[in-house]
């Protein structure tokens, strides 16, 4: 049986609306998404926990996009926005991200 | 049968029980603590994120003063305190204040729901609790809640009132200033005053067929309007001069004489005399600042009643109701009302009728409130403060001359329940003392120490990290919760302040040294110790925390709440990768461990069996609970003392030929999620609570970096969002308990003898 109903499915990948210029970023989220889940079988709209995410994973995937653009973000961040989509967002969004992108 | 002494304690193969080691086996953990501030007075003691420093003579004193209060409130050995806090020096000054006066403390987390809070409270009957600014509404909102509660005490307001820091005289007088144009500052705040329904309401309130009338907070003069010609006097108050000359007109055109009063809710007892047949505060207490303000206030006006007269409270707003952002009053503080006020004898809650209002006015409420006899009210004793710093500060300074005893409780933590309630765990002073003694001898905890709090003080890990630090004359640094929400921060504390331990759930760690090691390294030279416990340790952590600060040596940890934080210690030597976890290692002092069959009889090497805790270190039992603690708790057949007992543990064990005990599992369906100890079974209950599902099975699977929680419900209809279960969970159990995943299914799959299948689940991941 297939039959999980709204929750714990994974809606149809985002289509891009929101420009091109996320693109990058979104790519950098997506493939740490994977070097931690150890997997890529996971939407852009898919709950980060769905796909077998746990906190600890949240802390490296923090730590690590942290590292790469030499900003500090709280974890919180993450949990309030769980998939690879939101959490582009919320990042591009961020005034840290946007000091580091300048 | 049970076993006899000898053949438990002669396990041959194992030095595993030879613990026994002198402590001071009849000190409390306030003596030790008040021995440390004598020997260190100006020593640090708790230093928090405002880099604000106690110093463990000034802690003594804080300490001595609020016991004092409490003793003379009643509160001593046998009586247990709530401390419902921030984490913060206030809340360990707090902890320490009840130790001192004999009591017991009960922490309770601002994050749980208030369901929980309050059911825990009124199971253990308590009587006060402590409480920070910080969360002071919240408990003012609850603690009607709990018949048993009479006292509250917030230390951390300087003030003889709560409100006396919020109250300004401008600001409110701005409020209450109707902006030019605007009929009524209440409907400028978008709350529109049921006119009609007030009027109608304080006419069938009173017998009096022209009654005097007292409105407090009278507005543009709405209720003015509609009440001033029918009355025989009407003073009308309001702390704006502009809204009393409206009131005033109204009455004009009304053809009712007003008088009119500016001045502020509190000072209207003063400035008006009495007596009168009706006192209406109609949508005024929305602009009070808190509800022991609202208790001052009708105690103030109850002293102006004639002796058939009422006070009506006309459209008040419960806590259930998100409606704006004025002052909530839960019906059930009024109806409790005539125990806190004196001269009270009657508050009644009128719900309004279905049908009689639409919208948010439907979900107000209305109340009257009748007094006793004037000679009555004369006589009665005045009613409890809040208590605050003020009060306490009046106290002395010196300690009491009397404490608890070894014997007496210390604490009670709650642990997740298996039927769906927690579970209270009392633990002693003498078994705290004991632990505080092996670790700080061990591990050689001194002044020079200074250790980084993360841990909630509703887990017991807190115990040591709190008592033990502060028993060795070392120093605790309270990691704030903004600290602990942006691990950067805790990396900092690490690097840039002198912490030299550190102690915590491996999970908590391990979301820490993602960014230790995305760091370039500055300062890591001071931690020196790291404890780990409460769950299964990834087995490459330690060399990662060795490899980023070079001091630093990690010991692994076990135990249980019942037995007083840790049983079991184990210094992490070289890691052999390959080994799926760390040994128990050695026994802590004075306790032994067991591994029974089921009838109790020592079971051979190499045999499984349940494996049982025993020695000082074992609690009192579980709060209010003789039958579960009767069944967990047992005589220990090795006793060192005549009625001694050993835990049983619930996990399944066997002694290796090294001598070294194997953890083989549990019993029953507890787990560890990220040091949580969870029972599936309370998840489950809490689910089956939440509207819309009709069965629900929780199960903890391991993934990479540990367990995690996953439920699968059958809804009643359709499946529910996700959020919308989530947010129903909140309001049940704390946020460790939610589930990450939620899975609907049309029907939970059976095992072969109907149990619900947990591997199948397990597989639907």
């Amino acid at each position: 049986m297939d039959n999980f109903g709204p929750v714990g499915v994974a809606s149809p990948d985002h289509t891009g609306h929101d420009g091109p210029d996320l693109e990058p970023l979104r790519a950098q989220v997506r493939s740490q998404w994977v070097d931690v889940l150890e997997h890529d079988d996971f939407g852009d709209d898919e709950d980060f926990f769905d796909a077998g995410g746990n906190s600890l994973l949240v802390a490296e995937i923090m730590a690590a996009l942290g590292a790469e653009f030499g900003v500090r973000v709280e974890l919180r961040l993450f949990f309030a926005h769980p998939t690879v989509n939101e959490l582009t967002g919320a990042l591009a969004a961020h005034e840290a991200f946007k000091a580091a992108a300048r | 049968m049970s076993a006899s002494p000898t053949s438990v304690q002669g396990a041959p193969w194992s030095g595993w029980n030879e613990t026994t080691r002198p402590f001071r086996d009849d000190a409390t953990v306030p003596e030790l603590i008040a021995e440390a501030a004598r020997r260190h007075p100006d020593h640090p003691a708790i230093v928090d994120s405002d880099k604000r420093v106690l110093t463990h003579g000034e802690l003594d004193r804080l300490s001595n003063r609020l016991a004092r209060l409490l003793r003379e409130l009643g509160l001593g050995r046998g009586s247990s305190v709530g401390v419902y806090g921030e984490r913060g020096a206030p809340a360990l000054v707090g902890m320490l204040a009840v130790l001192k006066a004999g009591a017991s403390y009960v922490p309770l987390d601002p994050a749980w729901p208030a369901s929980r809070v309050v059911g825990l409270l009124d199971r253990l009957d308590v009587t006060a609790v402590l409480t920070d600014r910080a969360s002071l509404p919240s408990v003012q909102e609850f603690r009607w809640e709990v018949p048993s509660l009479r006292h509250v005490l917030c230390p951390d307001i300087p003030e003889e009132f709560s409100w006396s820091a919020t109250f300004r005289r401008e600001q409110v007088a701005d409020l209450s200033d109707p902006p030019s144009g605007s009929a009524d500052p209440l409907e400028a705040a978008g709350f529109q005053v049921c006119q009609d329904h007030v009027a109608r309401f304080v006419r069938s309130a009173t017998s009096a067929e022209r009654p005097s009338v007292l409105e407090i907070g009278c507005g543009s003069g709405l209720v003015v309007e509609a009440l001033a010609p029918w009355a025989s006097r009407y003073v009308a108050v309001d702390p704006s001069p502009e809204s009393v000359a409206r009131s005033k007109e109204a009455g004009d055109r009304a053809g009712g004489e007003v008088e009119g009063v500016v001045c502020f809710a509190h000072e209207a007892a003063e400035r008006v005399h009495g007596p009168f047949d009706v006192v209406v505060l109609a949508g005024t207490v929305r602009f009070l600042p808190d509800l022991d303000h609202l208790t001052g206030v009708l105690d103030s006006l109850v002293g102006l009643l004639a002796d058939d007269g009422v006070i009506v409270l006309a459209d008040l707003v419960g806590p259930g109701l998100g409606a704006g952002s004025g002052l909530r009053v839960p019906p059930r503080y009024v109806e409790r009302l005539p125990e806190l006020l004196p001269g009270v004898a009657h508050a009644g809650v009128h719900r309004r009728r279905a049908g009689e209002f639409t919208g948010e006015p439907a979900e107000r409420y209305d109340a009257v409130i009748r007094v006793e006899p004037s000679r009555d009210r004369a006589a009665a004793p005045g009613r409890e403060p809040l208590w605050t710093g003020h009060h306490i500060g009046l106290r002395p300074a010196g300690p009491l001359a009397t404490g608890p005893t070894a014997d007496d409780a210390c604490y009670t933590i709650f642990t997740s329940g298996s039927t769906g309630a927690p579970k209270g765990v009392v633990v002693g002073h003498r078994a705290v003392v004991n632990l505080i003694d092996c670790m700080n001898r061990t591990y050689e905890v001194g002044p020079a120490d200074e250790i980084l709090f993360t841990v909630s003080f509703c887990f017991d890990l807190s115990v040591y990290d709190m008592f033990g630090v502060l028993a060795a004359g070392a120093t605790v640094r309270v990691a704030s919760a903004a600290d602990l929400a942006e691990p950067d921060t805790l990396v900092d504390l690490l690097e840039q302040e002198s912490i030299t331990i550190w102690d915590s759930a491996p999970a908590t760690l391990g979301m820490v040294m993602p960014f230790v090691e995305a760091r370039e390294p500055a300062g890591r030279d001071t931690l020196r110790l790291v404890l780990l416990s409460g769950d299964w340790i990834p087995v490459p952590l330690p060399d990662q925390v060795r490899g980023a600060f070079p001091h630093a040596e990690v010991v692994a940890l076990g135990g249980a709440t019942e037995t007083t934080v840790w049983s079991n210690h184990h210094r992490v030597g070289e890691v052999d990768l390959t080994r799926p976890s760390f040994p128990y290692g050695q026994p802590m002092q004075n306790t032994r461990s067991y591994v029974l069959d089921s009838g109790l009889r020592p079971c051979p090497l190499g045999e499984e069996g349940d494996l049982y805790v025993a020695g000082a270190g074992v609690g009192v039992g579980y709060a209010g609970a003789a039958a579960l603690t009767a069944a967990r708790f047992l005589p220990d057949p090795g006793a060192r003392r005549p009625g001694e007992r050993m835990y049983r543990t619930g996990d399944r064990a066997r002694w290796l030929p090294n001598g070294d005990l194997e953890f083989l599992g549990r019993l029953d369906d507890q787990v560890k999620v990220r040091g949580h100890r969870i029972e599936l079974g309370e998840v489950q209950s809490a689910l089956l609570q939440c509207p819309g599902v009709r069965a629900a099975s929780v199960v903890a699977p391991v993934g990479r970096r540990g367990r995690t929680l996953a439920a699968f419900y059958v809804p009643t209809a359709e499946p529910l969002a996700k959020a919308e279960l989530v947010s129903a969970l909140r309001a049940l159990v704390p946020s460790h308990m939610i589930p990450s995943r939620i899975v609907a299914l049309d029907e939970l799959p059976l095992t072969s003898t109907g149990k619900i299948d947990r591997a199948a689940l397990l597989g639907r991941l």
